[in-house]
């Protein structure tokens, strides 16, 4: 009975805890997501509630028609989906390579994958501001995805050749003894198999990118080329800062990575603490 | 005879390899390898704004300069009580959540869910919403304190020289707990159910349990953590730069950022290069002791 007892005891305990750490930590964004539904007068009030008494989509329309925030999401998109599609065709190759054959340098190409994500990004963008400027790549989102990779193509890299180093070997080998020609091999076996790894990383490759700020703040000048996050920080003026609009700016960058994030979690979190852990 | 056919599979082989990896290779090469080798011979030169050519070699001078620069010994400083506050705290409390997450519930997948969430919030969002709710005259925070009685007039978090570098901190930690909380969840769902059913029937308590067989479960995936942490959380740019600028009057500038701003706001592109090396000089420290950690677990 006592022992019982102790249990419900330490349930109850562990419940409580859990959902205090998990409210706190989810209150800015639910507040993001309540401020950015709220009307002025509502927002600056000096007893405010947690859910808005008259929900609008006021800051919404604002954001789009008056920020013109429909380009920056479009700008966004493209980029993003261009960086995944190139970071992943260069990153399955190289990372199938550097797993399935043993040359000289093998091992110092993965630690200096590692290491590349550990460089100073404003010594790198240095170079590639003034070397994109002189190519013509400057300020065109060709030159921004191609700049992306920096981060993307190691990461993607790393995580499939961690992956491909699992699968096992044999099937390659018996397509390889049945005629099947290498780049065959990859195409019709491997990439097949490995698939939801891919696409895994991809939506890292995506996010990733979706979120980034300062490559795109240095390189791209025209406005109507300008991402969301470098458009977000923009719109803190001087004085004044139009808090609704910018938390509803906020909410449309962040809601589909967190869907996507959600929904495709058993995937991600493997990625996740496989790349921590493996590198 | 066969000797040879074999060296001829294996040069195929080996050519097939290079044919494999030379594509993602050589861009690799040209945005990250070029850029830092060029980026850090940069330091050593006089240059122009934006031009593509080194005028003069002054060797050491513009590191000298640094060591005279107060802005360059706060952010310095700054970055250094940056790093090492928020790596701990998120540490601490991550692994708090993951010990809690690791304990046999209903819900615990839903928790689990909803606790990456800050995670995956992008960093712009992430740092005007803590810009927000630090805001001075109608942020939750001020209002919150307010009714506790904590404070009796405003606060300006972000715009006092005293709290602007802690409250970004705030907003760092909040965004990496769930990372380190994760990752060290999944270790702890792999340390062997057993040895706590053996602490149990020698009389071990609670602490026993944590101090000899969870501590030791999960030592090398925190240092590794720790590590990457260390790494990320000292290159991190875009909360501070969003949420402060490194102001007011340089009491929040870190490294990352000053190293940009010296670049594209004040034009100094060697300069800059010269941090961005000192940067690079810090930062290799834990990252080889990462690579250190990594290998010798594969061991």
């Amino acid at each position: 009975m006592t022992k019982k007892r102790k249990m419900v005891l330490k349930n109850s305990f562990v419940y409580f805890a859990i959902t205090v750490i998990t409210v706190a930590m989810l209150f800015p964004f639910l507040w993001m997501i309540s401020t950015s539904l709220k009307e002025s007068v509502e927002m600056f009030s000096a007893d405010p509630t947690f859910l808005p008494k008259q929900s609008s989509l006021q800051n919404y329309l604002t954001l789009f028609k008056e920020y013109n925030f429909l380009t920056y999401f479009k700008n966004s998109l493209i980029v993003s989906t261009c960086t995944t599609v190139v970071a992943l065709l260069f990153a399955t190759f190289l990372a199938y390579g550097i797993s399935r054959f043993k040359f000289r340098g093998n091992a110092a190409i993965s630690s200096l994958l590692i290491l590349t994500q550990m460089f100073p990004l404003p010594l790198i963008i240095l170079t590639i501001y003034i070397t994109f400027v002189k190519l013509g790549l400057y300020d065109s989102r060709a030159g921004l995805v191609i700049a992306y990779c920096t981060f993307a193509l190691p990461f993607c890299t790393m995580m499939l050749k961690s992956y491909f180093d699992g699968l096992p070997i044999e099937l390659e080998e018996s397509a390889a003894i049945d005629g099947c020609s290498p780049f065959g091999t990859i195409f019709r076996i491997v990439i097949p198999l490995a698939a939801p790894s891919i696409v895994a990383m991809g939506l890292f490759a995506f996010i990733l990118s979706w979120q980034e700020l300062m490559m795109s703040m240095t390189l791209i000048h025209t406005g109507s080329l300008r991402t969301m996050p470098v458009a977000i920080t923009m719109m803190v003026g001087v004085r004044n800062i139009m808090w609704g609009p910018l938390m509803a700016a906020s909410v449309v960058v962040s809601v589909p990575v967190v869907i996507v994030f959600i929904y495709f979690q058993k995937y991600l979190i493997g990625g996740m603490t496989m790349g921590a852990v493996k590198g | 005879m066969k000797s040879i056919r074999m060296k001829r599979s294996r040069q195929s082989r080996n050519m097939y390899a290079y044919i494999l990896i030379a594509p993602g290779l050589l861009l690799l090469t040209l945005i990250m390898i070029y850029p830092l080798v060029r980026g850090a011979i940069s330091s050593f030169f006089t240059q122009q704004a934006a031009s593509n050519h080194f005028d003069e070699f002054v060797g050491i001078r513009y590191y000298k300069e640094l060591l005279r620069d107060p802005i360059f010994q706060t952010s310095f400083g700054n970055s250094i009580r940056y790093t090492v506050i928020v790596v701990a705290a998120q540490y601490v409390i991550g692994l708090a959540i993951a010990l809690l997450l690791n304990q046999d519930f209903r819900g615990r997948g839903i928790y689990r869910s909803l606790i990456l969430i800050p995670w995956v919030v992008p960093g712009v969002s992430a740092a005007m919403t803590w810009k927000w709710m630090f805001d001075s005259q109608n942020g939750i925070i001020n209002q919150i304190l307010m009714k506790l009685g904590l404070i009796t007039q405003n606060v300006d978090w972000l715009g006092s020289q005293s709290s602007a570098l802690y409250a970004v901190m705030v907003t760092s930690v909040w965004k990496a707990i769930p990372f380190v909380a994760i990752v060290l969840l999944a270790t702890l769902q792999q340390v062997d159910q057993g040895l706590y059913a053996a602490v149990k029937i020698d009389g071990g308590s609670a602490f026993h349990e944590f101090r000899y067989i969870t501590l030791p479960g999960i030592k090398k995936i925190s240092i590794t953590t720790i590590l990457l942490e260390t790494i990320w959380t000292f290159n991190q740019f875009d909360l501070v730069f969003t949420m402060t600028k490194g102001g007011p009057a340089n009491r929040s500038m870190i490294v990352p950022v000053y190293t940009y701003l010296t670049s594209f706001s004040f034009f100094k592109t060697n300069k800059a290069a010269a941090i961005g090396v000192i940067s690079l000089l810090i930062v290799s420290i834990p990252a080889i002791l990462y690579i250190y950690y990594n290998n010798k677990e594969d061991e």
